[in-house]
């Protein structure tokens, strides 16, 4: 208001009006008009246009500093807030730490430790020469190749993976400006080869690829977490600050049915049998009677998972239970065991066998070719005549017999937690054609796995009841809580009866007269059948040259069956017979099975076995 | 508007303001020279001494002043005691939050550490290990076993047919 009273121009104005002339008569006058004191000098209508421009002037800008905020604040405000937050947050990962594989007795098969993922950010690092030369033999990288790294466009290089705890806490005493670290966490398998096949391995992601590792992703893998952080100016967190943390969930582990020991025997005797020149696949199965728990499941070769990256894609599988192969006449004990069951005969019937019979369009011959012998059905087992069993077949019939292989799991999966199951070959009875269908009761035309050959003889050995094969006794989450693995129901495949008959005779293949006397093991009684099955060449798809299948399965002790365990092996090469091939490893085994268990052997003799009678004469 | 009012007026606005001081500024503006016109009916305004109230009034006005004191004093106080307390607290949260990094820091060095040493047992525990350990310690696998079972009248029998072991050295190849 006083500007407005001072304004210069208003005043020579008001002088300007006093006329020389009437100069006299204004001296008197007041220079206002009275009551003018506080008038502005301007019209009415002049001040209500000013007044109304300014008005007008002021609600235009304050509207729009309203519509500004309205749009700052409650349109766009929630993408401001969250920028700025964005520019002073900053997300680290917490990598979940996977679940072990842990064995029978709490052995660690696998398991995971904190390691690091060293990175830099080449724009920040000052001289990636000196950098480098600082990092070479702590990451074991060379120079120059850190360098160039280090001197590379972009501002995400990763000088090196999985570097353990001790190595990235000495870089972090360098202090190197552009060098930080990620969660990169590193999978141990500390026994290396023994189990590795079951135990599977980890991808460079760390997902499960193969065994129980891939079988058991969803519960090994557990919950990544991540921690977020207020940081200031240089990066580093603002100590009062938001420091907001979503843990990671580590992963549940796996306890396996295993026996680290039992398994690591086995691993060891199979390699052994491996390195002879004449195996080229050794696979062992030793399977819990009682229980159907595979306590050990080893094939040679075997591989390392931590290797598995270096190794052969070919030997990164699991061939005990998903190679098949023609068993032979380990497969004649269910054959027999159809027969009994169906009344046919009992192990003191005598046959007369001759040494070979027509099947079809093809002869089948026992090992040896021989005139007829008057052998019992212990005989027929014992000396593993193919023709005897073949007549045996004949007389239960292909669908009864087809009935019986299938309740004793061929052609099916056994459901175990393992990826890649196969289910072996089995065609339906109706497809038989005459010489197939004297070739199967003699495991030929018929394949299947080395953990399904163990099963066949754990129903016999179990008195009848199948119990299908496991390999997973416990899962155990994060949390603690346990979930026991419901064991499967028991399913009887043959009576009781009939069982012990089959163990019976089974024991006389490795008595005095049998296939496989290599097969005993010191104190105890064994049971069990030798398998020589003719190997399909893969060059011309016969069997000409295609070597052997040599198979032992048994059982042990016989009178009280503890273990099954079922050995094949694959030799290509050469003629020798399952009775001189599978059986020591079995009885190798079987050994070491029983005394690391302590079994304490009954004493009771193995019976006497009558091999040859008198055939009735009709 | 009178002019005892106006006083009272300016002895409320300026809170030490006494009645003479306000004295000669009323009297320009009651002074006759305002007005010049004829009009002279109006009886003029007079000064007119304080009432009696007035002194009491004085000293209401002026005793708070005085109480007033202490009173901008405490709440000047206060809010230095609150910067100050603020003050204090960050610096405490600041610390702890300090603190906590340094022991979280010290946490997962000790649980390295325990991981470390758990990872040398589960190494030197697998079955290779301890069989290379028992070997280089002279030891050998063992053979069958027997076992010596007692019968209930006190005598014993050997079941198995217990195996000896291999003299250390002499068969490297055995296991």
């Amino acid at each position: 208001m006083s500007t407005r009273s001072n304004d210069p121009s208003r005043r020579p104005a008001r002088s300007g009006d006093r006329r020389p002339g009437t100069a006299g008569r204004d001296v008197l006058r007041p220079r206002r008009e009275p009551g003018t004191r506080r008038a502005r000098g301007l019209t009415p209508t002049v001040r209500a246009r000013r007044n109304r421009f300014g008005l007008i002037a002021m609600v235009t800008l304050l509207v729009a500093v309203v519509v500004k905020l309205v749009v700052l604040q409650g349109i766009d405000g929630s993408a401001y807030a969250q920028a700025a937050e964005d520019d002073r947050m900053r997300v680290f990962d917490i990598s979940a730490i996977r679940g072990e594989i842990v064995d029978r007795d709490g052995n660690r098969l696998a398991y995971s430790v904190e390691a690091s993922r060293v990175v830099a950010d080449p724009t920040i690092v000052p001289d990636p020469e000196r950098t480098a030369l600082a990092l070479t033999t702590l990451l074991d990288v060379p120079a120059g190749e850190l360098t160039e790294q280090l001197s590379g466009e972009g501002r995400y290089v990763v000088l090196a993976e999985q570097v353990d705890t001790a190595t990235t806490d000495a870089i972090s005493e360098l202090a190197l400006d552009g060098i930080s670290f990620q969660d990169d966490p590193v999978r141990l398998y500390p026994a290396g080869v023994v189990g590795g096949q079951i135990v599977g391995f980890v991808g460079r992601d760390g997902d499960g690829l193969a065994g129980i590792e891939q079988r058991y992703e969803d519960v090994l893998a557990g919950t990544d977490g991540e921690r977020r952080v207020e940081v200031g100016a240089g990066g580093l967190p603002i100590p009062s600050g938001i420091d907001a943390s979503t843990p990671a969930v580590d992963g549940g582990s796996v306890q396996l049915t295993i026996d680290e020991d039992l398994q690591y025997t086995v691993q060891q005797r199979l390699d052994v049998e491996c390195a002879n020149g004449l195996t080229t696949r050794g696979s062992a199965v030793v399977q819990e009677v009682a229980t159907g728990e595979i306590v050990a499941m080893a094939t040679c070769p075997g591989y390392d998972p931590a290797q598995a990256r270096n190794t052969d894609p070919e030997l990164l599988g699991n061939p005990a239970v998903s190679d098949v192969f023609e068993p032979g006449s380990v497969m004649k004990a269910v054959t027999l065991a159809a027969a009994i069951e169906e009344g046919h005969a009992t192990p003191d019937t005598v046959l007369s066998v001759p040494g070979h019979i027509q099947a079809g369009d093809r002869v089948v011959t026992d090992a040896h070719d021989h005139a007829p012998i008057d052998w019992t059905v212990t005989g027929i087992l014992a000396k593993s005549s193919n023709v005897g069993t073949i007549m045996l077949a004949r007389e239960v019939g292909d669908q009864r017999l087809e009935e019986y292989l299938r309740a004793f799991g061929i052609g099916s999966t056994t459901g175990i937690e393992l990826p890649g199951e196969s289910a072996g070959i089995l065609q339906d009875s109706a497809d038989w054609t005459q010489s197939r269908a004297a070739n199967i009761p003699i495991g030929q035309g018929v394949s299947v796995t080395a953990l399904q050959m163990a099963s066949v003889y754990q129903t016999i050995a179990n008195g009848g009841v199948r119990i299908e094969p496991r390999l997973v006794s416990s899962v155990t989450a994060a949390d603690g809580t346990v979930t026991t693995e419901p064991r499967p129901e028991g399913t009887r495949v043959v009576s009781e009866s009939t069982a012990d008959q089959l163990a019976y005779m089974l024991e006389a293949v490795v008595g005095p007269g049998g296939t496989a006397p290599l097969g005993e093991v010191d104190g105890f009684r064994v049971a069990g059948k030798t398998g020589t099955a003719q190997r399909a060449n893969p060059e011309c798809g016969c069997y000409d040259g295609g070597g052997y299948f040599t198979t032992f399965v048994g059982f042990a002790p016989a009178d009280a069956p503890r273990y099954v365990i079922a050995v094949d092996l694959e030799r290509p090469t050469s003629s020798a017979e399952g009775g001189q091939v599978a059986a020591p490893v079995f009885a190798d085994l079987m050994q070491y099975a029983l005394t690391s268990s302590d079994v304490v052997p009954s004493g009771t003799a193995r019976p006497e076995f009558q091999l040859t009678g008198t055939a009735p004469t009709n | 508007m009178s002019a005892t009012a106006r006083v009272h007026t300016g002895a409320l606005r300026s809170r030490s303001a006494t009645a003479p001081r306000t004295t000669p500024r009323t009297t320009p503006r009651t002074s006759p020279t305002r007005r010049t016109g004829p009009v002279q009916v109006r009886p003029q305004l007079r000064l007119v001494t304080a009432p009696v109230g007035t002194p009491t009034r004085t000293r209401r006005t002026a005793a708070p002043a005085r109480r007033r004191a202490p009173f901008v004093v405490l709440v000047v106080s206060l809010l230095a005691a609150t910067a100050l307390s603020l003050l204090a607290l960050n610096t405490a949260i600041a610390v702890d939050s300090l603190q906590a990094s340094q022991q979280r820091a010290a946490n997962a060095e000790l649980a390295q550490q325990v991981e470390r040493l758990e990872q040398q047992v589960t190494d030197a525990r697998t079955p290779a290990q301890l069989a290379a350990a028992a070997t280089a310690a002279g030891l050998v696998p063992a053979g069958a076993a027997g076992h010596v079972v007692l019968g209930p009248d006190g005598t014993s029998v050997v079941r198995g047919t217990p195996v000896p072991a291999p003299v250390p050295g002499a068969d490297p190849a055995g296991g």
